[in-house]
């Protein structure tokens, strides 16, 4: 059953068009790599699927919700409450702790203080950081930092976590073990993830591949 | 390399041309500010050190000029008057004038010649005998405000007044003023108040996103850019920008500069032409502004690392320890012993106090990174949204940049309050809002040298005959009541001392006292009555008022005939502005009778006449702390600004996952609006608990402590809630730069 579905999406900016009609879905629990090369839409597929976007035409569908036509704080509602993100690098406050990172999505939520940093305590010995909740961004290794990103974008407890080439910045074998953690994890919480990349070898992570070209979804590949 | 620094500064794109403009602007305003101080500053200066003419004492047996000078008063402001007559062409001229008048010429101040043009004549114009042939040029005078005049006399009528010298040299030398001291160190502490913020609000300026232009200097590196090059880069952008923020400071000086020569700093406007920072002022800010600007930009590109491979990371700078709070510890510990002590053994000699003053200021400049720190870790433990956590944590990231944003104001709000608490007891513990009975009431002394008893034929006083023409002029003013006090006969010396010495002691009419009865009743039968009046020579309405009533039914009758009395003083009380001025006439033409210490003043005006210090001191700390505030405010704007910019990725990506931008500015809101109000705060309550013993020290033994004018909070109330809608206005830069449709991570 999917859970998320984009039909015929076009996007364009200014005289560029980043999307020409990419129209593709995501199961519930499924991991599904989006890859092509350095400019063929798949960040702007990314942003539209999350709502970052609204697109130009074309339809988003979260959970029957028609995400192309809610407003910008009903899309940012959304985002804060059913789905999480990942990217390269740069997505943690340098000020504030590890644990003060992953707390933060909940405290911005409305949740007590006692309660979110219990949450997000609760994350270091899954993410493989005991003992580093103290550490600040600037501390910590750039695999360290990522794997906070996943238990940042995942202790809310979204429906659908996208992750933006969530290894583009690491070495291949911190870059392994951080897809690791993160497959192990989402499917352990039933996330369902659309993963953003260009490396064959992340995309072997996925449930499904699908290829972005011109803007285009041209083919799907069920690993 | 040069023009291809202009080349990235000028043409970097829109966020180099918005950096460009920020700093330019946050630079123009605190260059202007800094040249309207340096150019208040010179015209003071330039006004204390006229030639005091008025202050001319020394006669000469061959001089030229027969010299008679006194003060008179209209509405409540002081009136220069001198009497001259030249003897002989040679005769020396005072300042602002080619020669000296006529007889039946006077030449009055500008101020004084539009008064005289447009107040009725039995309220000013009569005083002066004679015609208006000129006015006085600003050599002459300190102030356009001043009223000063110079009359004309023929040689005979001055020769028989009193008090008239023949003088060949008129004085050179400045007014020998006992507040000058006082001022210098005023406007000196008033400069360093605001220059702190000021170079803060620059430095912070010119190091505005300088993280991002970091990330550039490592891209050029990359490519083989050398360190003096990047040095050279770096500067050239500080330099651009601080050098167009002087010229722009410049212009708003210039639109600044008609409103200082309206601005009244020390109760009166100096002349526009004095207002200058000079052209050092002018070299200053156009060479060693861009100048300090490539220095600091310099010693910050020391602090990172900037390799190819991008700028060394981040990692959080040592926390400040906790021997910074020893200092202030020092001082509070210094501060208890006057505070503890008999307020008795205290008075008059406030040492300690003043020392721990001192100590405590400089220890909590020092303690400020560590107090931020603590302060905002507490507040991190405790803060329940995410708004609080943000704030906290940045705060407490790097807590010297956060203090050293709000230490100018520190030092400003704490020495600024201190001043306003201890001033009022320095000067007697004047109190501008008491009032009395008797503040509108004129008293003039008449001159009889010294309030003893004199000795056998010395005039002390008017004599019968002489007082009868002025109590009848003044009994003829429609609205006035008239009281004379005489000199007690010598049979008087009999009865019971009333007051605290023979010299001070007055006698009245009972049936005078009628038409004045605040002063008093007599006793039941009595007609005349001793008084001690020594109480009356007083500045202050507070120590007025306890005196008063002068008369009581313990007071002993005499049995003196006052129309065979010397008369000392007069007191007259008057229905109106216009009869006060009126009386003042009248009694102008006996102005070589009156006291020349004693101007004839009602108490009101003398007490004014007091307060004036204090009103001028309280009004210098009050715009000081204003300004203060309100660059502090501008300095945390840009230091707003430059934060986003610098925190643009990962605000963007809390934006991306769902938090709305009110948590982000209420965020930006905390970690600034709360230093500021937490520091001025702080500052304003340190202050005052300092000043406290000094000022118990100072006070009048039997007068309450005055506190600052509440015109002085509501300055820092305003200057607050300005600041905040500075940081406020800021805020929509967030909404901007961090808008989802940007967002772009890979």
């Amino acid at each position: 059953m999917n859970i998320l579905t984009a039909d015929e999406l076009t996007k364009s900016f200014g005289a560029t068009a980043a999307l020409q009609g990419a129209t593709m879905s995501l199961k519930r629990g499924e991991i599904l790599a989006v890859m092509g090369p350095s400019g063929s839409g798949k960040s702007t597929l990314l942003h539209c699927l999350a709502g970052i976007f609204a697109p130009d035409s074309g339809s988003v569908c979260f959970d029957d919700i028609r995400l192309d036509e809610l407003s910008d704080r009903q899309r940012t509602k959304l985002r804060r409450t059913d789905f999480g993100f990942v990217f390269q690098f740069g997505q943690l406050v340098p000020e504030l702790t590890a644990v003060d990172n992953i707390a933060l999505p909940l405290l911005l939520g409305g949740v007590r203080r006692r309660t979110a940093y219990a949450r997000a305590a609760a994350w270091f010995p899954r993410l493989g950081l005991d003992g580093l909740d103290g550490r600040r961004t600037g501390e910590l290794s750039g695999g360290q930092a990522q794997r906070v990103a996943v238990g940042r974008a995942l202790v809310t407890g979204p429906k659908v976590l996208f992750a933006d080439e969530p290894t583009g910045a690491l070495d291949s074998l911190t870059g392994e073990k951080v897809m690791d953690l993160l497959v192990d994890t989402v499917h352990a919480e039933g996330t369902s993830v659309v993963l953003v990349t260009h490396d064959a070898r992340v995309a072997a992570h996925a449930d499904r591949q699908v290829t972005v070209r011109d803007g285009k979804v041209i083919s799907a590949v069920r690993v | 390399m040069v023009r291809f620094g202009l080349h990235m500064s000028l043409r970097g794109g829109r966020e180099a041309l918005i950096r460009l403009l920020v700093t330019a602007a946050a630079v123009g305003i605190g260059v202007g500010l800094l040249l309207s101080v340096l150019g208040m500053y010179h015209a003071y200066q330039t006004a204390v050190a006229k030639p005091c003419w008025e202050c001319t004492q020394q006669s000469s047996a061959d001089g030229q000029l027969l010299w008679n000078y006194n003060e008179d008063v209209y509405a409540g402001k002081t009136i220069e008057r001198l009497d001259v007559a030249t003897l002989s062409t040679g005769a020396p001229t005072i300042p602002g004038l080619a020669h000296m008048p006529e007889p039946d010429q006077y030449y009055a101040s500008p101020a004084l010649a539009a008064l005289l043009a447009t107040a009725p004549a039995d309220e000013l114009r009569d005083r002066f005998p004679g015609a208006l042939a000129g006015t006085i040029g600003a050599a002459g005078l300190q102030s356009p405000d001043e009223l000063a005049i110079v009359i004309g006399q023929p040689t005979a009528a001055l020769t028989s007044l009193p008090h008239t010298l023949r003088i060949s040299h008129i004085q050179t030398a400045p007014r020998d003023l006992s507040t000058s001291q006082f001022y210098k160190f005023g406007f000196a502490l008033g400069a360093v108040a605001l220059l702190v913020p000021l170079l803060v609000l620059i430095g912070t300026a010119t190091r505005m996103a300088a993280g991002r232009r970091e990330e550039r200097y490592a891209a050029m590196r990359l490519v083989g850019a050398t360190r003096l090059q990047i040095s050279t880069v770096a500067s050239i952008d500080a330099v651009i920008g601080a050098f167009v923020g002087a010229i722009l400071g410049l212009g708003i000086y210039a639109l600044v500069r008609p409103l200082l020569s309206d601005l009244q700093l020390l109760g009166y406007r100096f002349y526009p032409d004095e207002i200058t920072p000079t052209t050092w002022g002018y070299v200053g800010a156009l060479i060693a502004v861009p100048l300090a600007a490539a220095l600091a930009c310099l010693a910050s590109l020391r602090r990172v690392g900037i390799s190819p491979l991008g700028v060394t990371r981040r990692v959080t700078p040592p926390a400040p320890g906790f021997w910074r709070a020893l200092p202030l510890l020092a001082g509070l510990g210094v501060f208890c012993i006057p505070l503890l002590a008999d307020p008795a053994s205290q008075r008059h000699s406030p040492g300690l106090a003043v020392l721990s003053l001192v100590v405590v200021m400089l220890g909590l400049m020092i303690a400020g990174p560590w107090l931020t720190m603590v302060a905002a870790r507490g507040l991190a433990r405790w803060a329940h949204g995410g708004s609080g956590l943000l704030a906290a944590r940045r705060l407490a990231d790097n807590p010297r940049a956060a203090f050293r944003a709000v230490s100018g104001l520190v030092l400003a709000v704490m020495v600024g309050t201190a001043l306003a608490s201890i001033v009022p007891a320095a000067v007697a513990s004047e109190n501008t809002s008491q009032d009395s009975a008797l503040a509108n009431v004129l008293r003039v002394g008449f001159d009889n040298g010294s309030r003893a008893k004199q000795a056998p034929n010395v005039l002390a006083g008017l004599t019968p005959a002489a007082a009868a023409p002025v109590l009848a002029k003044i009994s003829a003013i429609p609205g006035t009541n008239v009281v004379p006090l005489y000199h007690p006969s010598p049979a008087d010396d009999a009865l019971p001392q009333v007051g605290l010495f023979r010299g001070g002691e007055s006698v009245i009419s009972c049936a005078d006292l009628k038409t004045l009865p605040v002063i008093g009743t007599c006793p039941s039968s009595a007609t005349t009555v001793m008084v001690d009046t020594s109480s009356m020579y007083t500045d202050n309405l507070a120590a007025l008022n306890d005196s008063l009533p002068f008369v009581t039914a313990q007071n002993p009758a005499t049995t003196d005939d006052v129309g065979q009395l010397l008369v000392s003083d007069l007191m007259v009380s008057t229905d109106s502005a216009a009869t006060l001025e009126r009386v003042r006439t009248v009694l102008s033409a006996y102005g070589t009778d009156i006291d020349p210490d004693e101007s004839p003043m009602t108490f009101g005006e003398v007490s004014a006449a007091r307060a004036k210090l204090y009103l001028e001191i309280q009004r210098m700390v009050t715009i000081i702390a204003g300004v203060t505030l309100l660059v502090a405010g501008c300095g945390l704007a840009i230091a707003v600004s430059g934060g986003v910019v610098e925190r643009k990725r990962p605000f963007t990506l809390l934006r991306v996952t769902g938090t709305d931008t009110g948590a982000l500015h209420r965020a930006v809101l905390l970690e600034t609006i709360l230093p500021l109000v937490a520091a001025t705060v702080v500052a304003a309550g340190v202050g005052l608990a300092l000043a406290f013993p000094i000022a118990r020290a100072l006070a009048p033994a039997r007068h309450a402590l005055v506190l600052p004018h509440a015109n002085y909070y509501l300055t820092l109330g305003a200057g607050l809630l300005v600041s905040a809608i500075i940081v406020t206005a800021c805020l929509p830069i967030l909404g901007r730069i961090t808008a989802t449709e940007n967002a772009r991570f890979e």
